[in-house]
């Protein structure tokens, strides 16, 4: 399966895709044609109407993941009521902003289905990578702590534990975060318990694609 | 002690009528990116360091535009340092009859044991003003590995330091393979005797492509990162630009080598940390600084008098950035430090 993924750095990105490989159960593709790069929200939101059009209409990818971290906008699970989407969410504005530009793609002679899946990191992808080194690191307890007035930790906090400085160089950052996403890949199922809403929304929207597997 | 403590760092720097700085106070950190508008004194900040080094301003040329220039006119910049917990001050003037000082010994009040230290680090401060043109150049060799200002005698820094630390060598050649993948190494040429000219070798087809034929952005990299492998590093660099005529995607590159030279001990290395000052225009670089708003300060220009405010000083800025890039907020103009309409 050929599946481009677009996340807040290239780290970022080496790291959905080998939780993207594990939910699946095999390896995918990249799209080798576009070397995607972001550089953090919202540059994300406003490249991915490009990213999908070209992707869609110039590309063979099956899928496009996009990952990005919720910072002081996590989900809540009310945002999935009918109704108008909470934008200031970031889950909800990328997926909004997904069914917008699939909604208005045409039909491509040859062109298979294209599926498109987003998660949200809270606060930011390095507390999925901490997952397990501190109990105290689950999505509920940022929540809890952001509604509190209190966050429990911060994106810099992260940093440091997962790479030792929260000022890491690109090597380390790629080197180190992969290493632990390696051996999360191996226990899902801890990630999806601690963080159910966004890693789990991942988590169903990609397995749903196994039965259409080539 | 830290060993950030034990050498010496200016926390800010006082400007009285020079140029642009009317009365400005620039705040520092161990890494400083200043972003402004043309003429925000930016680029009087390097030449004030330059003055403290040594090299002369001349007083007509450096008044504020509109200060009466009579006997008790003065020029001043105060640097204000702090090293092994003791805060010092180390006082530039410059009076009309003086107006081409050079060789006068800056000022340094407080307790003289700790004065040697601070003049050292004011003595060995680098200001480097690239110039493209001039980084491509044969140089004449010499035991100096001393970058100058404008980059000219890059090729000689490069060949004492493939000399004297090989090893260094090794690794500023996998840094530049990984910055530009379409090179494997720095080779060297010799033009005529006793000169150095610089190559770099394709990866593909290993061809050699001399300094002449090589682009802007590839000298302006190359010479950023030899600045950060230099073993003997000043204690404080000050670059202008460093992202010019670099492709964005460059730019994670070039903050990590800056961060390197701040805060060696977050990279393994051993060697002291240098205090570094840089100056940009580009959003995309400024982007990269969202976290440590701490390190960004904003030079803003308003009837030809320049300020200089710390982001992080600036009030709800955490609000006001928080669902933008640190770049966009900046370009919007929210942030100050953008041209005033004329
Ligand atoms: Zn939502």
């Amino acid at each position: 399966m050929k599946v481009a993924i677009l996340g807040e750095s290239s780290a970022d990105e080496a790291v959905v895709r080998i939780f993207v490989d594990a939910i699946l159960g095999e390896p995918t593709d990249s799209v080798e044609r576009y070397r995607l790069r972001s550089r953090g929200w919202p540059a994300v939101l406003n490249q991915l109407p490009a990213v999908l059009h070209a992707l869609y209409y110039q590309s063979d990818a099956d899928a496009l993941v996009v990952v990005v971290d919720s910072d002081s906008h996590p989900h809540d699970v009310a945002h999935d009521d009918p109704g108008p989407r909470d934008d200031s969410c970031h889950l909800c504005a990328v997926r909004s902003k997904i069914d917008a530009v699939r909604a208005r793609l045409r039909p491509v002679q040859g062109r298979g289905s294209f599926r498109a899946a987003a998660g949200l990191a809270v606060p930011a992808l390095e507390a999925w990578l901490w997952c397990g080194q501190d109990s105290l690191v689950t999505e509920q307890n940022w929540i809890n702590g952001l509604w509190a007035g209190e966050i429990p930790y911060t994106k810099l906090k992260l940093k440091q534990w997962v790479y030792g400085t929260d000022r890491p160089d690109l090597v380390t950052e790629t080197t180190r975060a992969t290493e632990r996403a390696r051996r999360l890949a191996e226990n899902l199922a801890m990630l999806e318990e601690r963080f159910p809403i966004g890693f789990g929304a991942l988590c169903r929207e990609v397995r749903g694609w196994r039965g259409d597997l080539r | 002690m830290s060993q950030v403590n034990d050498i010496p760092i200016i926390e800010a720097i006082e400007f009285t009528n020079f140029k642009a700085l009317r009365n400005a106070e620039l705040p520092l950190s161990q890494f400083t990116l200043i972003v402004g508008p043309n003429g925000s004194g930016k680029s009087t900040v390097l030449q004030g360091l330059r003055w403290l080094r040594g090299v002369g301003i001349n007083f007509d040329h450096a008044l504020t535009i509109g200060v009466p220039r009579d006997d008790a006119t003065r020029i001043v910049m105060t640097i204000r340092t702090r090293y092994a917990g003791k805060r010092f001050n180390v006082i530039r003037r410059l009076t009309p009859r003086h107006h081409n000082e050079t060789d006068s010994v800056p000022r340094i009040a407080g307790n003289e044991l700790y004065q040697h230290a601070v003049w050292q680090m004011l003595q060995t401060l680098r200001t480097f003003s690239l110039v493209p043109e001039r980084l491509s150049q044969p140089v004449k060799l010499s035991a100096s590995m001393n970058l100058l200002d404008d980059g000219l005698n890059l090729a000689g820094v490069l060949d004492r330091l493939r000399d004297q630390h090989p090893e260094r060598f090794e690794q500023l050649n996998e840094e530049l393979a990984r910055w530009l993948p379409e090179f494997d190494r720095i080779l060297f040429d010799t033009p005529m005797e006793g000169h150095r000219a610089i190559q770099l070798r394709t990866r593909k087809g290993q061809a050699r492509i001399p300094a002449s034929e090589l682009s802007t952005g590839t000298l302006l990299a190359l010479t950023i990162l030899t600045i950060a492998y230099i073993p003997d590093s000043p204690k404080l660099v000050a670059l202008e630009e460093p992202d010019h005529g670099l492709h964005p995607r460059l730019l994670r590159d070039v903050r990590d080598a800056l961060y390197r030279l701040a805060y060696p001990d977050r990279f393994g290395e051993s060697r002291p940390p240098v205090q570094v000052i840089a100056t940009t225009h580009s959003p995309y670089f400024l982007d990269l600084f969202r976290d440590h708003p701490e390190e960004v300060v904003i030079a803003k220009k308003e009837a030809n008098e320049a300020t200089f405010q710390r982001l992080s000083d600036m009030p709800n800025v955490e609000e006001i950035l928080e669902d933008s890039q640190l770049g966009d907020a900046w370009y919007s103009g929210v942030l100050g430090g953008v041209p005033v309409a004329p």
